[in-house]
Formats: C-alpha cells, structure tokens, sequence
C-alpha cells in the first residue's frame, strides 16, 4: 500500500471524525433554520405565502424549494432596500388577516390563503394602511421575488436541487458540452 | 502622471468601438481604446438566469451596475424617477469588454436597401423626423462582408429571396435548425412565406481559431463557455491588441471630450479604474459609447465655444432615439417542440420586411431565442393565473410546447425620443447622467400590429391552439437596438454627422456606434453597427494615410 491510498483512507475517516464534531452544538433535532435578516415569524408567514404562489404538488412547493431562504439572502444583499417592505407589510398581512378572519395567516386553511391573497393582488385591502405600504403593490414584488426563488439558480439560495428545472423537464445541473442530444 | 500621447481614442469597446480599435491599430495609428466595464467571463456567471442580460432582477452581471450608475427616466405624462441598470426603463445595454457583443443573441442581420432609404420609400410621416440615411446599402456592402467574414457570421442568404444583393456568401455555413424550427419551416411554406435559417454571429464550424457552437440553452444573454459566439472581445479587440498599436484600457469612465480654444478636439478627461481623474491627449477621437452614452458624452463636453455640448449647435445631439417596436404572436401546440437546443432562434422569414401595401416599414420575423424558466413565468395568455397551481402547471405543461414569434418593427424616428443629461443628477463620479424621455409614433404601433397579425398567420399554420397576439406600448424603445441619437446626414442643422462619422464642424471627432443610424432597420441592428465601424475605420485610416490630421 504507497502513501497516497492510506492518506485518502485517513483522510476520510478524519472528515467523518471532523463532521462529527462540528455537529456538537446542533446534535439535538432538527437543526434551527436560521436567517439573515428575517424574523422566526416571518420566515413562518413568508413559508406560507411561498407555498400558495408556488403550492407544492408531486414537484417541491416554494416553501420546501429554500424560496424564503432565497428572500432572505436577497434582503441581506442585492434587495436591502426592501427590508422595511417586507417588515412592514408582513406584519400588516397577518393583521390584516386577523382583522378579516378572526386568525393568523399561518393557520388558515390552505383556500382561505388563497382567496385572502386574491383579494390582496385584486387592490381590495389597498385602503388600509400597511404602514406606508400597498398591499397589492407589496404583494406583486413578493410574487416576483417567490417566482425568482423557485425558478432562478440554486446558487442564489433557493430552487433546492434544481427542482424546478426537474418539474420543466430540463436538464440539471448544466454540464457544458453535455447536455447536448 | 501624464498619459502618452497617442493618434486615436476610442471610447466604448462594443460592435463599433471594437472594430475600429482593430482597424485603426492595423492601419498604423496609435490607439487607446477605452472600456468602462471589464472583462467577462462564463465561470464567473455560467448559467445564471437571474443575472443574466436577458432577465436581470439580481442585477446585469455584463454591466454595467446598480452601485455607480443611474439614469433619469421621463415616463409619456412627464413624469421622472431615477433608474438604474436593472430596471428596464435604464434602456441598458452592456458595460464589459465587447459590451452587448458578449452576451448578445448574436443574430447577424444585414438592413435591407430600403431601410436606408425610409424617407423616399414612406414619405413623410406626421410629427417624424424620417429622413434617407446620406449613405446607401451599396454604399456599405463591402463593409458588411467584411463584418462578416472579420468577426464571422454563418449563414445562407440566398435561401431568402427578399435578401440585399451581395459579392460574397458567407463564410459558415448555416445552422441546422432545431425541432421547433422544422416545425414552422413546413408551416411558414404552407402560409407561402420564404423561410430561412438565421444568419448569426456564431461558428458552425471552426472559425477564426475558435469552435463551433454547441447549441447551449444559455446563450443570449450569457458568454459563451467555448467562445463559439463571435463578439468584439474575441475576434477584432485581440487582433488589435496584438498589433502593439492599441491599448486596451478597461474600468476607465470617459466623462469628457476636450476641445482648445478652436474648438479642436485634444482628447478626453476620464476616471481609471481607482476613480482618479485622468487625461488621454489625442489627434482624433472616436466615441463608441452606445446612442444613450454616446450623446451624454457629446452633451457634457461644454466649453465656451460649445456651451450646449460638442456637436450640438443645432440641438440635434441626443433626438431621434430609437429602438424597435418588438411584437409578435405566441402560441401553444399539441406535441413538444423544445428540444434542449440553443439558442433557440433559428428560422425566419422577411416576408414583410418591407413593401407591405398601406404599411410604413415593417419587420424581419424570427422564432424567439429560449425562455429560461423565470422568465417564461411571464408567458402567459391574457388573463392567466400569475401565481399558485395553475400557473405552476402551465409552467409544468407548456414550456415545451410554447411558440413565440418576434419581429424588430422599424420605427419612424421622431425628435422628441430623446437623450438628454439631468440637471439634478449625478453618478458615482458626479457626472450630470442620461435622461430618456420620448414616445413611438402611432404609425409604429400601426405597422407593429399588423406585423403581429402575421405572426399569427405563421403560428396558424403550424397549428397552434392558442393564440395570443403582444403589440408593444407607446413608451421610447432603446435598451439593446438604441440608435440614432447622433445621426449622420449632409446637412447639420438636421444631424450631427457627416456621412463618415465625422461630426459636424468638429473635424477629429468621429461618431461609430448606433448613434449614427438614420433608421433603425427592420432587423437587429448590430452587424450594421460593425459595418459602421469598417465604413468610419476606413475612412480615417485612408485620409490619416494621405496625411490628412483632421
């Protein structure tokens, strides 16, 4: 046996001994989903509202696709400025929601969502205040930043594992030169 | 530190500013050629969507972007708001060595003779400024073979009856056309139109020490992984460079062409790439910069002599903007067409190019490049579901079986489209930036319309189900077809350039980019924008030969 094959076989035993140990700390469960800029909350309304633009079917819907995950790394990037947008108006959203039905936007049923969003994109909420904010204006850019999430580059933090591109029946992930019939 | 004298600037590094760096370099001036961007590359983007120069919501990687640059946009009720790259309204084209020639779709169009003669074949239009181009199409012909066979187009122009006469064919032979194409070849003959591969700035074959295409799904709006598409930056701008005569000077922003007191042109003042200003002396400038950045650049050059900006005696700097009237028809059909092969765009017909009774103008008409999946989000018919399962589904069900034809509709050019620069504001550097303003003529909605009707016709025949027709809005065009801002003519109270690219009354400022174009074409306009660089090129290596320093 040469010095090569025993470095390549230790070297994989010290990684599975390394990952191991870089574990520690989140061993326990599930390990916390953490964010840049958004809320526990947020990212749990922002889940919702992901799922009912792109709702989840056989193909990953945009909640499972990383799409607030995507948001997120946005609003801590290229889309700062929408920060106080998002804050604001995700938080009028479920106001909104309690005021209309009585509950959060995250435990209404999965119609109900819908049809609460419709009359959203329709302007029929544009009337309230969302802290500075309208309602159907917020809502198109989070339609386009979910659409950007779930069918953009996985390297931009959502589209997980180009499903989007399995859904399409494109080839994934691009190999130059390959991918050629 | 004072820069090196040097015989020519040359200001943008793009289809125009590219090939007369190369041509002046080969003819013995001395050359810096300026580029505010850098050099770009595939790894660095690869298959990006999201950045792409097609769908950009995370910002153009080829340029320029959202940090140091900023336009005014005048929407038709005068209303104005500041813009930046990533927003359509920038009209932004590329800002990277090559600029849009890079990334581009890379369809190598020659206009037709009539495009350069839109006055006399249209008459006068109401509230236009339409005017014959000073130069003919057998004027440029031999420029536009040697575009052709310099940078490398393939192709097969006798397969279109309704193609200008030429000396020389192409020097690649034509792609093969890919599924959705033979498609609506047997439907574009059962119409009776007269189909045709697209020519394109592209390899079929190897060419030019580079290879062939292979047929990627990212290719307009992305670089080419084995630089098969053919752009400035691996053809004309190396071939300078290698003559020891060009400097290529990238992250460099030209603010300003200077002039002495008798109104000479001396050279340009520009920040390099660490924002420290600069001067670069010249005996003769070429700016190259695009029609929006050309006309800025023109307009912020004041001076006593020229307090409203160089070239501008006759507020003729910066009128005439145009891009297309895009439109078209899309369509949905019983069996899959998309086949995975790039670029998409293969077959066309010019049908109604010109010469469509009742109609001023018209268009070439083409099959649209791919729709990468974000931006086929927004391909839907009139009054689809925008979000949740539906519109998933149609994502899921049609993609494959989605049609698009497009046509660039020839606009009439009118004076109030417009680049102008901002009283107010200013970019990274300080510098007064572009302000867009203007409309289309009903005329180019009219004749944008009926182009689109017979888009319809074509996607009828192949049998589509559903149709749905898209004619554009009344807002200025511009963004990657700008032209016109400096165009030539003989006389200066109506253009700002002779018929060589000269300015008028500034005899070592020349003009070579879109700028120049009297009409636009019924086509893409950049092998013509090349050709232009060969027609300027040309003219100055000649006279400079006789000892003529302007």
């Amino acid at each position: 046996m040469n010095a090569k094959s025993i470095s390549r076989r230790n070297f994989i035993k010290m990684s599975a001994i390394g990952a191991g140990c870089l574990c520690i700390p989140g061993c326990a469960g599930t390990p916390a989903t953490y964010h840049y800029i958004l809320t526990a909350r947020e990212a749990e309304i922002l889940d919702a509202l992901a799922d009912q633009i792109i709702p989840p079917d056989e193909y990953a819907g945009g909640r499972e696709a990383g799409v607030t995950n995507f948001i997120d790394k946005q609003l801590s990037g290229f889309y700062n400025e929408h920060v106080p947008m998002y804050r604001a108006c995700l938080m009028a959203l479920d106001e909104t929601c309690r005021d209309i039905y009585g509950r959060e936007f995250t435990v209404l049923e999965f119609d109900t969502q819908t049809s609460y969003l419709e009359d959203i994109e329709s302007g029929k909420y544009n009337d309230r205040d969302w802290n500075g904010y309208t309602a159907s204006s917020f809502f198109g850019t989070l339609r386009n930043h979910c659409l950007q999430g779930f069918y953009g580059s996985p390297r931009h933090g959502g589209n997980k594992d180009y499903v989007s591109y399995r859904m399409m029946k494109l080839d994934y992930p691009f190999l130059v030169g390959r991918n050629v019939h | 530190m004072t820069n090196k004298h040097v015989n020519a600037v040359v200001v943008g590094s793009g289809a125009g500013g590219g090939v007369v760096a190369k041509e002046l370099a080969v003819g013995g001036l001395s050359v810096v050629l300026f580029e505010r961007g850098k050099w770009a590359r595939y790894d660095d983007h690869n298959n990006d969507e999201l950045t792409s120069q097609r769908t950009f919501p995370l910002g153009a990687y080829f340029g320029p972007d959202n940090e140091r640059y900023r336009r005014v946009a005048v929407d038709q009720h005068g209303n104005e708001r500041i813009v930046y790259p990533n927003d359509w309204a920038y009209h932004n084209n590329a800002a990277c060595v090559g600029s849009g020639t890079v990334s581009y779709g890379a369809m190598a169009w020659r206009f037709m003779e009539e495009c350069f003669k839109f006055k006399s074949t249209y008459g006068h239009i109401e509230g236009s400024s339409t005017a014959d181009w000073p130069i003919t199409y057998d004027d440029l012909e031999p420029y536009y073979e040697k575009a052709e066979w310099d940078i490398g187009v393939a192709g097969d122009d006798y397969r279109n009856p309704f193609a200008p006469w030429r000396r020389r064919a192409h020097p690649m032979p034509p792609f093969k056309h890919n599924r959705e194409a033979r498609m609506l070849e047997g439907a574009a003959i059962k119409a009776g139109f007269h189909p045709f591969p697209i020519p394109m700035l592209r390899n079929s074959i190897p060419y030019g020490g580079r290879p062939p295409c292979i047929r990627m799904r990212n290719c307009v709006g992305f670089a080419c992984p084995v630089n098969a598409k053919c752009g400035t930056q691996n053809t004309v701008i190396p071939v300078a460079i290698d003559t020891g005569n060009c400097e290529l000077r990238t992250e460099c922003q030209v603010y300003e062409v200077m002039t002495n007191g008798n109104g000479r042109v001396t050279g340009v003042a520009y920040f390099d790439e660490r924002d420290r200003r600069q001067v670069q002396t010249a005996d003769i400038v070429i700016l190259s910069a695009s029609a929006t950045e050309t006309a800025r650049l023109l307009l912020n050059s004041k001076s006593p002599l020229f307090p409203d900006g160089i070239g501008n005696s006759y507020d003729q700097v910066g009128r005439n903007l145009q891009g297309h009237a895009y439109c078209g028809a899309d369509g949905l059909v019983e069996e899959e067409v998309y086949d995975d092969v790039g670029p998409g765009a293969s077959i066309a017909i010019c049908d109604f190019a010109h010469n469509n009774p009742g109609i001023t103008g018209g268009a070439m008409l083409a099959n649209e490049f791919i729709r990468m999946p974000y931006l086929f989000t927004g391909v839907r018919p009139p009054g689809s579901a925008r979000w949740g399962k539906a519109h998933k589904d149609f994502q899921k069900n049609f993609f494959k079986r989605h049609v698009s034809i497009r046509g660039p509709v020839q606009e009439v050019p009118n004076p109030e489209s417009r680049v102008q620069v901002s009283q107010e504001v200013k970019d990274h550097w300080g510098i007064p930036v572009a302000r867009i303003s203007g409309f289309k003529l009903d005329e180019d909605i009219r004749t944008a319309r009926f182009i689109a009707g017979k888009a319809e016709e074509w996607l009828r025949a192949a049998g589509a189900a559903q149709i749905w027709l898209s004619v554009p809005g009344t807002g200025v065009s511009g963004s990657q077809h700008q032209s016109g801002t400096c165009r030539m003519g003989d006389d200066p109270q109506s253009s700002v350039t002779n018929r060589y690219g000269q300015v008028h009354g500034v005899d070592n400022l020349f003009v070579a980019d879109g700028s120049l174009h009297v009409t636009n074409g019924a086509f893409n306009p950049v092998l013509t924008i090349m050709a232009l660089g060969y027609w300027v090129s040309d003219y100055v290596v000649k006279e400079w030969n006789h000892g003529n320093r302007f």
